[in-house]
């Protein structure tokens, strides 16, 4: 195939109504359809055992990254006048799935295709946009994202690394830790403190956009349970200059531009969860179909099956949630209470899921040939990023509920 | 299958004082004593009655009350001989508790022969205390059913010369009580006929009508002192009942588990016994586990009592906290597993669901217990200031 499709090309939506609001097709349009049938093909010649030898040497999914550029599917969030399709989330987030049910959950793609697409398409210049968005588009640029602080996780507000205009100039010093991935990418989004709120007393936080061979950073890889082909470093910028056209977006508007960003994420991050949910109760489906003991499969017993069959309720209560994030992030609608429920819900799902199928598996369900147990620690972390599940129940409580503040 | 076959049973009591914890096993007295009530309860108060009696003017089974006492003796079992009771321990009384559990008898069990009882021989109040224990008269201690066992509470029916005034809400077991023990604002404890006009007892519909629930309002009633300080005494006897309560509590589970493991034996679904399905063993076997924790804890409980000991806070709370679930799940799934026919008015689920949670209610809330715990453990509640 070629690229893939417009939004709009294969299922023309019938107009709204002015005042009312946009829907969400009951089935899966064409276009869905051509897009998981495409992306489950491409992912199903590489399989898990790709991902498990590239999590091993800590190398990125190249050739499988290739192939999606070659069929259009780095450049869904990217404008068509910038070398993407214009598509939306709802789209990545099914190529996203697919990857991750095909036992391939590339977190590259939530970083660039995800966070640092529509950053870059709503609050970089143009020629910032000319510069980097083409390169997404193809899959030949890579972008990570540094926030997190050793005392700025979840506070976003916190963050110390600051930046100082000198000449025509900034400069940064500080400290990034458990950012992911810096050894794939080529450019990385930074969030640093150019000024302070007299008001509220919070840090200005500004949004830059950092070489990553800049003289000055180093990096020092940071040790984690996780099982995949990123890995996590600590950076120390130590007066890394960097020209003024760094700066996306407004000086001290930093966090508005980096909130474009969360939602897709968190949105990435469930279908991560949902699309590794899929491939692990597809693995169980089948052993335990063939598996025999005392003469019956063991899917013939209910305490087999019980747990799958609500494992399985799980996880589509948990995608309907996610694709109808997607689609309010979409339509310019406000997603955040959705995408952190989604988030919550699909990490718990995948997370029970995904144990379910291990523990059915029996003493197989550790072991490397079958292609379950190096998968928990993505799932697992996505009860903690992009955002602890703990975090959104404050959220909730506070703003869909009306509790009082409890943080 | 026997479930009770299976309880393990002891000849002996090994338990040395103050340097092992108490024997929680049946001894062959307790076994005895279980199979007398049972028999008694079988023949005198099938579940069918209970049911009819829901409906009925006359709430409390006052015959089956009567032979408690007559024909079986156990209504002053821990009371000491020479106090005219039978010179055993609470932990027969917990023994009896359960097998009441277990029929969902309508008797004044709870409020007459443990915390009445309880808190007249605390005091030493002889005379009372030898016609409670031979069946004669029958006492309520006049406290609201919900409140939570302990120190937790202080009364507020004054006392005026010789009578005593006031209104007490939801009180248990005092429908046919003839005498009301009656804990006043200045901690003394009063004793009130009920046969005279300024003594008013009001029916209040509640979800358990084999426990039935009455307000109490004494207005100027003619009241005789029993102990000008018995704040201790009446705090003692609702930690008392707080730790029998468990053991009935225990027997509304036990009722419930061999309910559920005989229907699912019989019927049958799909051309195969509903036992014979994976996922209701399981269920089955879940609610055992809980059952025997309910069992340890109850009888703690009731060995603490039974001894005085200075751990009985301690033990009646944790078997609060621990019987009042095990019970209430116990009857829910005994009606889930039932499916439709659990759902009827002519099978008795209903009634031992009813019963199992207004006895969660009862002398406190499993959370209150939880709270309550929390102190006695040294584990604390954060102070206001520490919350966000």
């Amino acid at each position: 195939m070629t690229t893939t499709a417009p939004a709009t090309a294969s299922t023309e939506p019938m107009p709204a109504p002015a005042g009312e609001a946009p829907g969400i097709p009951l089935l899966p349009s064409d276009e869905e359809q051509m897009i998981r049938e495409s992306v489950a093909g491409i992912v199903s010649r590489y399989g898990h055992e790709y991902f498990q030898q590239c999590s091993e040497s800590g190398e990125p999914m190249t050739k499988l990254w290739q192939d999606l550029s070659r069929a259009g599917f780095l450049g869904l969030t990217v404008p068509e006048e910038y070398g993407g399709s214009g598509a939306g989330l709802t789209q990545l987030a099914v190529v996203l799935e697919e990857l991750s049910a095909g036992g391939c959950p590339e977190l590259a793609m939530v970083l660039s295709q995800g966070m640092g697409a529509p950053i870059i398409a709503r609050h970089a210049t143009a020629e910032q946009k000319q510069r980097f968005l083409p390169g997404i588009a193809d899959g030949t640029e890579k972008f990570v994202f540094a926030l997190t602080e050793p005392d700025a996780g979840s506070n976003s507000h916190n963050v110390s690394t600051t930046a100082r205009l000198d000449g025509d100039e900034w400069v940064v010093r500080g400290t990034k830790y458990y950012i992911s991935g810096v050894d794939h990418c080529d450019h990385f989004l930074l969030v640093a403190k150019t000024g302070t709120d007299e008001v509220s007393g919070r840090g200005r936080l500004t949004l830059f956009v950092v070489d990553r061979d800049t003289p000055g950073l180093t990096r020092q890889l940071l040790k984690t349970a996780l099982r995949a082909p990123e890995r996590q470093f600590t950076l120390f910028f130590d007066d890394v200059r960097l020209p003024a056209d760094s700066v996306i977006g407004e000086v001290g508007g930093g966090l508005a531009a980096v909130f474009d960003g969360l939602n897709p994420e968190r949105v990435l991050s469930a279908v991560i969860c949902t699309g590794v949910a899929r491939y692990a109760l597809d693995k169980a489906v089948r052993y335990t179909k063939e598996r025999k003991v005392w003469g019956v499969p063991i899917a013939q017993h209910q305490a087999v099956q019980h747990p799958l069959a609500a494992a399985h309720i799980e996880v589509e209560a948990a995608r309907t949630m996610t694709f109808r994030a997607a689609a309010l992030f979409d339509a310019g609608l406000p997603a955040g209470e959705t995408s952190n429920m989604s988030k919550y819900l699909s990490a718990k799902a995948g997370m029970h899921a995904l144990d379910t199928a291990i523990q059915v598996h029996g003493g197989n369900g550790l072991a490397d040939e079958y292609g379950l147990a190096d998968l928990w620690s993505i799932v697992r972390l996505q009860q903690i990023a992009p955002v602890s599940n703990e975090m959104v129940l404050n959220h909730v409580a506070q703003h869909s509920l009306g509790l009082p503040r409890s943080y | 299958m026997s479930l009770t076959a299976e309880t393990p049973t002891t000849t002996s009591q090994d338990h040395v004082e103050g340097t092992s914890l108490p024997d929680l096993l049946y001894s062959d007295v307790e076994e005895d004593l279980r199979s007398s009530v049972r028999a008694l309860v079988t023949a005198r108060s099938p579940w069918s009655d209970v049911l009819a009696r829901t409906e009925a003017e006359e709430r409390v089974d006052v015959d089956l009350w009567a032979r408690l006492g007559r024909d079986l003796g156990v209504l002053g079992l821990p009371v000491a001989e020479d106090r005219g009771g039978a010179g055993a321990s609470w932990r027969e009384v917990a023994v009896v508790a359960e097998e009441l559990g277990r029929a969902v008898a309508a008797v004044p069990f709870l409020g007459s022969a443990v915390m009445a009882t309880a808190v007249l021989d605390r005091i030493g109040a002889t005379d009372l205390l030898e016609g409670l224990a031979e069946g004669a008269v029958t006492a309520a201690l006049l406290i609201p059913f919900g409140q939570l066992a302990g120190n937790t509470w202080r009364s507020t029916c004054t006392r005026d010369g010789d009578t005593v005034s006031g209104t007490v809400r939801s009180v248990a077991d005092a429908r046919v009580a003839d005498v009301l023990l009656v804990p006043t604002q200045d901690g003394a404890l009063v004793q009130v006929a009920v046969d005279q006009e300024q003594v008013t007892r009001t029916p209040v519909v509640s979800l358990d009508e084999t426990r039935p629930l009455v307000d109490i309002v004494l207005d100027r009633a003619a009241a005789e002192l029993v102990a000008a300080d018995a704040s201790s005494a009446v705090e003692h006897a609702t930690v008392v009942g707080a730790a029998v309560l468990a053991s009935e509590q225990l027997g509304v589970a036990e009722w419930c588990l061999q309910a559920t493991v005989g229907y699912l034996q019989d019927r049958r679904q799909f051309g195969r016994t509903l036992a014979s399905y994976q996922a209701l063993r399981h269920r089955c076997a879940d609610l055992w586990v809980q059952v025997t924790q309910a069992r340890a804890v109850a009888r703690y409980a009731a060995a603490c009592a039974a001894e005085d000991s200075p751990d009985l806070p301690v033990a009646a709370s944790l078997a609060q906290a621990l019987c009042s679930d095990v019970a209430v799940h116990a009857a829910e799934e005994c009606l889930q597993l039932h499916g439709g026919i659990g759902f009827t008015w002519e099978n008795p689920v209903h009634l031992y669901l009813k019963r199992a949670t207004s006895s969660a209610l009862a002398l406190g809330s499993p959370h209150a217990h939880r709270s309550k715990l929390g102190r006695l453990v040294n584990l604390p509640a954060p102070l206001p200031e520490e919350l966000p």
